[in-house]
């Protein structure tokens, strides 16, 4: 999982860690500097992202 | 061991001039922007036969590109850098230090804080090489202390895939990324050397590694007895940004000017009570963090698992020490005549590390 901002280096990463093919869970960026609620809805999106890979196809390199 | 060009394995280019290099460098980014030497086949020769060793000993993968830092990849950035050959063990002995996992290379290259690698030299070693730990220290100006930061620089860039943006993610960056090398000012040390009182012997050279943001400016031109050189270290220490307060163990390090350690010293102050001086003295003030982040470090401290354990239940802090024991602090005497010192802040929970140098190297691997 990572934000829209971090998608580049998490892709590097998992290149060259031997997972080319590795999907992303991609999340709204920033995290922090949050307002309580809008934390809260972005924990919701965060939480249905996790389970939208879980549900990924083959095809499928990343969920935004 | 006499190393041929034919040992080599790095790609090769032909290029018809010097700027040709240069923007052939650029398009493949393998560069910190600055002007290198080339790193001919013959010079990249000289130089591995200087470590010693056989040109494709690896010292294991940098992150985050996971590139090989084999000992002709050292050799060729450290050519690019402007190195002399004899700076080759050292560089060697960096590359090595820095792979000790405690020390986090992936966290330290990829982190939005702004820190960067600073090799502090310590020892016989230092003077043999000319590494400057007098005035003007951490300067430009002297050859050994900017082409050996700059070739470990380069390797992290080059090898290691830290390039700005992408590998390397840091909010604004540092000039501490250009380089970052310096030697002890062990002459004028009022306590027993660093290297002393980590545990090695006076013949011992080391080299200590730790992940700082630039130095920061203490300036106390007034203070005529250590106590008062002290407040004024801790309180410019005390900063309601400073990246410890969020830290479970950070390692900061106090870079003493000569005339201000001696004035500590005098004082009857050991390296020791300077640490246990910060340790006290250092607090930021709750009210002086912005509420947003004092919940942040509220969060944070609460799930610390040895806050009960440091004594610092910083949960419901009314002051953030900026370091949560004495020890955290390294106290290292740097610099020259004037009555400035500087400290520089640490990234995440990484410690300095240390290593002799011409120890065994780690070597991982030969490809």
């Amino acid at each position: 999982m990572t934000t829209e901002k971090f998608l580049q280096l998490g892709r590097m990463l998992a290149k060259s860690n031997g997972l080319p093919d590795l999907k992303f869970a991609v999340i709204p960026h920033p995290l922090g500097g949050l307002l309580p609620e809008v934390a809260r809805t972005r924990g919701e999106i965060v939480a249905q992202t996790v389970l939208d890979v879980l549900k990924m196809t083959d095809d499928q390199e990343e969920v935004v | 061991m006499t190393t041929t060009i034919d040992s080599l394995t790095s790609e090769r280019f032909d290029v018809e001039g010097y700027y040709e290099l240069l923007d052939l460098l650029e398009a493949r980014s393998l560069t910190d922007g600055l002007p290198i030497v080339p790193p001919t086949p013959e010079l990249v020769a000289t130089f591995v036969e200087a470590s010693g060793l056989d040109p494709q000993v690896s010292f294991g993968a940098i992150p985050p590109a996971m590139g090989n830092a084999t000992v002709e990849k050292i050799a060729v950035n450290a050519v690019m850098a402007g190195c002399r050959p004899e700076y080759m063990p050292l560089l060697v002995d960096a590359v090595a230090l820095l792979q000790e996992p405690e020390f986090k290379l992936l966290s330290v290259q990829t982190t939005t804080h702004p820190c960067a690698p600073m090799l502090l030299v310590h020892g016989p070693q230092a003077a043999r090489l000319g590494i400057n730990g007098g005035p003007d220290a951490f300067a430009p100006g002297n050859r050994a202390n900017a082409t050996i930061g700059r070739a470990i620089r380069l390797v992290l860039l080059c090898v290691g895939g830290a390039l700005p943006g992408r590998g390397d993610r840091s909010t604004q960056g540092t000039p501490a990324k250009y380089t970052y090398c310096i030697a002890e000012n062990e002459a004028e040390t009022p306590w027993e050397p660093l290297r002393v009182a980590q545990g090695y012997t006076e013949q011992d050279s080391v080299l200590t590694i730790a992940a700082l943001e630039a130095p920061h400016n203490i300036n106390d031109h007034g203070a005529t007895a250590g106590e008062e050189v002290l407040t004024t270290i801790a309180g410019a220490m005390a900063q309601a940004g400073a990246n410890e307060l969020l830290l479970e163990r950070p390692n900061p390090f106090l870079f003493l000017g000569p005339e201000h350690a001696q004035l500590i010293a005098a004082a009857g102050f050991g390296r020791a009570d300077v640490q246990e001086f910060i340790f006290q003295k250092a607090r930021v003030p709750a009210e002086r963090v912005g509420r947003g982040q004092r919940a942040w470090l509220y969060v944070f401290h609460e799930s610390l698992a040895n806050r009960v354990e440091l004594g610092l239940d910083r949960t419901d802090a009314k002051e953030y020490p900026v370091i949560a024991r004495p020890e955290q602090l390294t106290v290292v005497v740097v610099g020259g005549p004037g009555m400035h010192s500087a400290w520089g802040s640490s990234f995440g929970t990484v410690p300095a590390v240390s290593r002799r140098l011409g120890s065994p190297a780690a070597v991982q691997s030969t490809v």
